[in-house]
């Protein structure tokens, strides 16, 4: 079986110590967005809905937020525009499944970044972080 | 509503996702088996992994496996760390793994307004699945850790005549 290894990304201008708040309702994302960021001497903060992200985002101030869209007790939609409604500089990118292109267009509407597509590329997570976190 | 079993023909749809996932996420091309059709009843595996489809198209789609095939799996997803129990975190990624398949799925029907549950895993042995009235199509995917079931049970929306 092969598996997958992500090495830290060396010498591609990342800033150091900064920090990432990942909000998503299934633990293995969480864990696999991690495994991406933490190597890459990132801070990771988490969340497993859209309130948790809220309350992370007051009490951490990231610099860069990861959002999940379906979650339960509040979806990633409500929680962008919770969030920029109160912060108007957070930097917020959406992690979505194929087919919820209606719900990114909302969100980018609402002040989201970007998007990253499930199953994530540990070099298209590093890029958004790369454009987002100088 | 009146509606069509649409099971059958879709079931390609899902092939396809899950080709183009398991080539994402395991880096590997499993090998398809023989398609059968069934009218009502499907059993289960040990391991069962659950997407509902609402809208247009209603119904379920099942990801099913032995739990040395589901450790396997978890544990090629999350890079090749031992898995000794179908924990949680094991559990997690074969949900996201059904999602991802069924999402692709869904961009490739291209049906407006059909939406997915979140996903759930059903454990346990001598589970029988009853799709009621919507059949079930069924095929089987080889990886080199095992085998992975793909069923696919959808119910079609008839749109009014013009």
């Amino acid at each position: 079986m092969r598996a997958r290894r992500i090495a830290p990304a060396e010498g591609r201008g990342i800033s150091m110590q900064k920090k990432i708040l990942v909000t998503d309702d299934a633990v293995f994302m969480r864990s696999m967005l991690k495994g991406i960021l933490l190597p890459n001497k990132f801070t990771v903060v988490e969340a497993s809905n859209g309130q948790e992200a809220i309350d992370q985002y007051n009490a951490h101030k990231p610099d860069l937020v990861f959002m999940d869209i379906t979650m339960p007790v509040m979806d990633g939609l409500t929680a962008v525009k919770a969030i920029k409604s109160q912060h108007p500089d957070a930097c917020m990118v959406m992690c979505t499944a194929m087919g919820q292109q209606n719900m990114v267009i909302e969100a980018i509407k609402a002040g989201a970044k970007d998007f990253i597509v499930k199953p994530f590329q540990a070099e298209r997570v590093l890029e958004c972080v790369r454009k987002f976190v100088a | 509503m009146a509606g069509t079993n649409v099971s059958a023909d879709h079931l390609h749809y899902f092939i396809a996702a899950s080709y183009a996932v398991f080539g994402m996420v395991l880096m590997e091309a499993p090998m398809k088996g023989e398609q059968k059709d069934f009218s009502a009843t499907v059993a289960s595996h040990e391991v069962n992994s659950v997407v509902g489809l609402a809208g247009p198209l209603s119904g379920y789609f099942f990801l099913s496996m032995d739990e040395t095939t589901a450790k396997a799996l978890a544990s090629a997803m999350m890079g090749g760390m031992a898995v000794e129990q179908f924990d949680e975190m094991a559990s997690s990624a074969l949900a996201e793994l059904t999602n991802m398949i069924a999402g692709n799925s869904l961009l490739q029907i291209d049906r407006e307004g059909c939406d997915l549950t979140p996903p759930s895993v059903i454990r346990g042995t001598g589970i029988q699945f009853s799709t009621i009235d919507h059949g079930a199509s069924v095929v089987p995917l080889q990886l080199s850790f095992g085998e992975i079931v793909l069923t696919v049970s959808i119910h079609a929306k008839e749109t009014a005549a013009a």
